[in-house]
């Protein structure tokens, strides 16, 4: 099966096409993606899913002040005309906006690294075989778990934008997504942990990273448990990269949303958000409103949140310049100030397998994590102890605080070496060493591992 | 609209079975949702959001396979359908009929109503946010369905933010009816004033740790709770992933034998109600997203599990009519409607005697989740008092009910009779779709719950 590049019109061309339809006094933004995916399933006769694809578009109409956006599921052109007939008849209704300056001007991106021609060449074949072996050898190479179910899923996108009022901008990228199942199996009952690499090549597939975090997650499933209280076990909790990422995800969303309370100077690291983090899931050149991305730090090293905004009047009617962070999903009316790839810049060296620690395989919690009615959220966290002894689970620890005294616990964080892509953003973990003693905690006996 | 949907329809399902299909199911759809975002007086947002397009699920052999394309696109299902099933030139009709756009008025009189007044109320600190949903579609499979439905509804949200001390407190209010348009001006003035109620109670609440004590659901809220609980474990596949919590269910006493749980698909104005179908030949009926006429199931029968919620893929022609999809890009998947709990014997004012500890009153849950692997649950509860044996009553802000699934379900100990009706989203793989709520006040003994 070849690569599954995307079928339909040229996104940028389409979107110069609407753009072109705008009457004088009118602007017309319009963003237009076109995307395919495909899910091939490895590791035994491969099985090809077949592709599907899709086009959509976000038109914006600004007339004296007020804005409307249409959003669109086709490329279809007359629908497209319609859709702007509809814009004009809505935007009186619309809000009133402002174009604050953009902070990044750099519209410089290097389709070499971010799109994989070993795909969709004539070794395709090869190259899934490639990956299979990479992923046995990372998995199988580290102790007695074994690979279970290994897919690819693959994304691969072309992005245009065009105004009335600036450039015409492009980008294309592919987005790999490896999902291996490590099991390992003890007296007849098998435990089973997921890892998940992103990259926009197949040879960029932090292989060895994404696995080493399941291994250890099955290796404490599999084990006895010994309850300890967290006072017993150390305060020096080190996370695996899945929990790390997944609890930089939960701080990130009250930043950015303003539940979160105040953060606390001194911190060990900034907490950065990258829009365009090499291999990482939110990675882009520019966001729904033509904003160019680039880095900055969401929280820096005394505390100080950056409050991110896009053309709308914004929550305190903030100033501040476009970053690149307006996104539109779904659920939501118009595009949003999100974060795009959060992660800490840290480069703590990385546990040994045979190092000595207390560490979190798990997190609970972090799916109910918005909606709530205040700054405080309740984790709680499968933690086991390893030595080059034994391995066992020590119960959970359950974790009760705002994302700025979280943040304030971290005291060591290594390079990001897995994602959690969430619906909105995106956050990068590394092994991180959180002082447990800086928070409320309590230690609960863990619950059956599961099946 | 509806013979041309028909049509498109019909062709694209002839297409599949041409090509091979042993089942074949188009779903043709055209819709437009509108969305307004407003802040006190000032608009936040204007969005329309417009699609049109057809989704084809194909069984061959045992593997079923979805493939979708948008009007001006439908020459990629031509594409995909070829490329499944190895038929050259396998296609249905690849041309989008100009259909009449018959929501003008809905639009209109939706976006136009406000004019000359503020449509968010006058409080700053909330935001309102309203919905208009309409949708045509038609459905036409290979077992001889042919029908064709049309739907509409309105909802509004208020979202509340109190500052207080440095810390942000929300609170969040809904509204849900499937009549075309109502006059928002009472409305929302009372969702305003519930969501800063909600609020201003977080900020002047006090937390008061961990504790285990008798918690007492709301009316409304209850359901919330067993949606998760026991509705999605009850999904078809869900049940057929075997995994531990859902296999262990059916059949079992689960809980007191004054629980009677129902899925309601014919809920006037239920956020999950099925539209009214028009069946070819056949009377007018309540119908799923694949034209099979959907179906009261009884979940729970006095405390046992009787029933479960299926589609085509999950049952075939025994399917409970519970096929559900988000637009015609996403296959139907069994969902819940909305859930419902019947009458039981207790008086609110009995379940809700604080007894020698005291007691947790749950008057909104906000988000939840459960994990089925291991049968646990998180809830974040919007709006919690604690009832002080002496009677009084103290919000409790930022509270977090955990635990196992099939133990607090032991532990629902009354229902009474005092039923309301609440609306929510609801994500499973990506699709966010409506759920209707309908219960009376209901009491737990001895949960766990962290403030």
């Amino acid at each position: 099966m070849d690569r599954p590049d995307a079928a339909g019109p040229d996104p940028v061309r389409w979107a110069a096409r609407v753009r072109d339809l705008a009457h004088p006094g009118e602007r017309l933004d319009v963003y237009a993606s076109r995307t395919s995916r495909a899910a091939t399933r490895l590791g035994g006769p491969y099985r090809d899913v077949p592709r599907s694809g899709e086009f959509a578009a976000l038109l914006r109409l600004s007339v004296a002040g007020r804005d409307a956006y249409v959003a669109l599921a086709g490329p279809d052109e007359h629908q497209a005309a319609d859709a702007l007939r509809l814009a004009r008849a809505l935007v009186p209704h619309g809000r009133q906006h402002d174009d604050p300056p953009a902070a990044f001007a750099d519209a410089g991106w290097d389709p070499a690294g971010r799109e994989d021609p070993a795909l969709g060449n004539a070794d395709r074949a090869g190259t899934l075989r490639g990956i299979v072996e990479r992923v046995r050898d990372s998995v199988e190479s580290g102790g007695p778990a074994t690979v279970g179910d290994l897919a690819l899923l693959e994304e691969h996108a072309s992005y245009g934008y065009a105004s009335t009022h600036a450039p015409d901008l492009r980008y294309r990228r592919s987005l790999l997504t490896l999902r291996v199942f490590v099991d390992r199996t003890v007296d007849g009952q098998r435990y089973r942990a997921l890892a998940t690499a992103y990259a926009h090549r197949t040879t960029d597939l932090d292989v060895p990273g994404a696995v080493r975090g399941a291994r250890w997650q099955v290796d404490a499933l599999a084990a006895g448990t010994r309850p300890v209280s967290a006072a017993a076990a150390g305060q020096r909790l080190l996370l695996t990269p899945p929990v790390a990422a997944r609890l930089l995800g939960v701080l990130a969303r009250d930043l950015t949303d303003g539940v979160g309370a105040a953060v606390p100077g001194g911190l060990a690291y900034p907490l950065v958000d990258d829009g365009r983090a090499a291999g990482a899931p939110h990675a882009a050149l520019f966001d729904h409103e033509g904003s160019l991305t680039g880095r900055l730090d969401l929280v820096d090293t005394g505390g100080t949140v950056r409050r991110l905004r896009s053309r709308g009047p914004g929550a305190e009617g903030r100033a501040g310049t476009l970053t690149g962070h307006a996104t539109r999903q779904v659920y939501q009316t118009v595009p949003q100030p999100w974060p795009r790839n959060v992660f800490l810049p840290g480069q703590a060296a990385e546990p040994g397998d045979d190092a000595a620690a207390w560490f979190g395989y798990d997190l609970r919690g972090d799916g109910v994590s918005h909606m709530r009615t205040g700054g405080e959220i309740t984790l709680r966290v499968d933690t086991a102890v390893r030595d080059p002894a034994a391995v066992y689970r020590t119960g959970v620890l359950v974790i009760r605080a705002t994302a700025g005294a979280l943040l304030a616990a971290v005291r060591e964080a290594g390079r990001p070496v897995v994602y959690q892509q969430l619906t909105e953003f995106s956050a990068g973990g590394g092994w991180t060493v959180l002082d447990t003693s800086r928070l409320r905690c309590e230690m609960l006996a863990g619950s059956e591992p599961p099946r | 609209v509806t013979a041309e949907l028909l049509d498109l329809a019909a062709g694209w399902c002839r297409a599949a079975v041409r090509a091979g299909a042993r089942f074949a199911q188009a779903y043709a759809e055209t819709g437009l949702d509108v969305r307004m975002e407003s802040r006190g007086p000032d608009r936040l947002g204007l969005l329309a959001d417009r699609r049109a397009g057809v989704g084809l699920l194909v069984r061959r052999d045992e593997s079923w396979s979805y493939g979708s394309a948008s009007a001006g696109a439908l020459g990629e299902l031509a594409d995909w359908l070829t490329a499944l099933t190895g038929t050259a030139g396998a296609a249905g009709p690849v041309d989008w009929p100009a259909l009449a756009d018959r929501h003008d008025e809905s639009v209109a009189l939706f976006v136009g109503a406000d004019a000359g007044r503020s449509p968010g109320g006058t409080d700053p600190r909330c935001v309102v946010t309203e919905d208009l949903f309409c949708r045509d579609a038609a459905v036409v499979d290979s077992d001889g369905t042919t029908v064709h439905f049309g739907q509409t509804g309105i909802r509004r949200r208020a979202t509340a933010t109190v500052m207080t001390n440095g810390g942000s407190f929300r609170g969040y209010s809904r509204w849900y009816g499937d009549n075309r348009y109502v006059d928002r001006s009472e409305g929302v003035a009372e969702l305003v004033a519930t969501a800063l109620s909600q609020a201003g109670a977080a900020a002047n609440g006090t937390s008061l740790g961990s504790r285990t004590t008798p918690v007492v659901l709301a009316p409304g809220a209850g359901a919330g709770l067993l949606h998760e609980l026991i509705g999605h474990a009850l999904e078809a596949d869900n049940l057929a992933n075997g995994s531990g919590y859902p296999a262990g269910l059916p059949g079992a006493q689960v809980t007191t034998e004054h629980l009677t749980l129902t899925d309601q698909p014919d809920l006037p104005s239920g956020f999950g109600s099925a539209p009214t179908g028009y069946l070819a030949g056949g009377a007018p009926a309540r119908v799923d997203d694949e034209g099979t006429p959907a179906t009261t199931v009884l979940l729970v029968d006095r405390g046992v599990v009787a029933g479960r919620l299926s589609n085509r893929r999950t049952a075939g022609s025994g399917s409970t009519g519970h096929g559900r999809r988000r637009t015609f890009r996403y296959p139907p998947i069994p969902r819940a409607t909305n859930t419902v709990v019947a009458a039981g014997p207790d008086s609110p004012a009995g379940l809700l005697d604080p007894g020698a500890t005291g007691l947790l009153y749950v008057r909104a849950l906000g988000a939840g989740d459960v994990d089925l692997r291991r049968g646990d649950f998180s809830f974040a509860v919007t709006e919690g008092y604690f009832l002080t044996p002496a009677g009084d009553r103290q919000p409790v802000p930022d509270v977090t009910l955990f635990g196992d699934a099939r133990q607090a379900l032991g532990k629902l100990v009354g229902v009474a009779a005092d039923s309301a009706a609440d609306n929510v989203t609801c994500a499973k793989q990506g699709q966010f779709i409506g759920i209707g709520l309908v219960s009376p006040t209901m009491r737990f003994d001895d949960l766990t719950w962290r403030s």
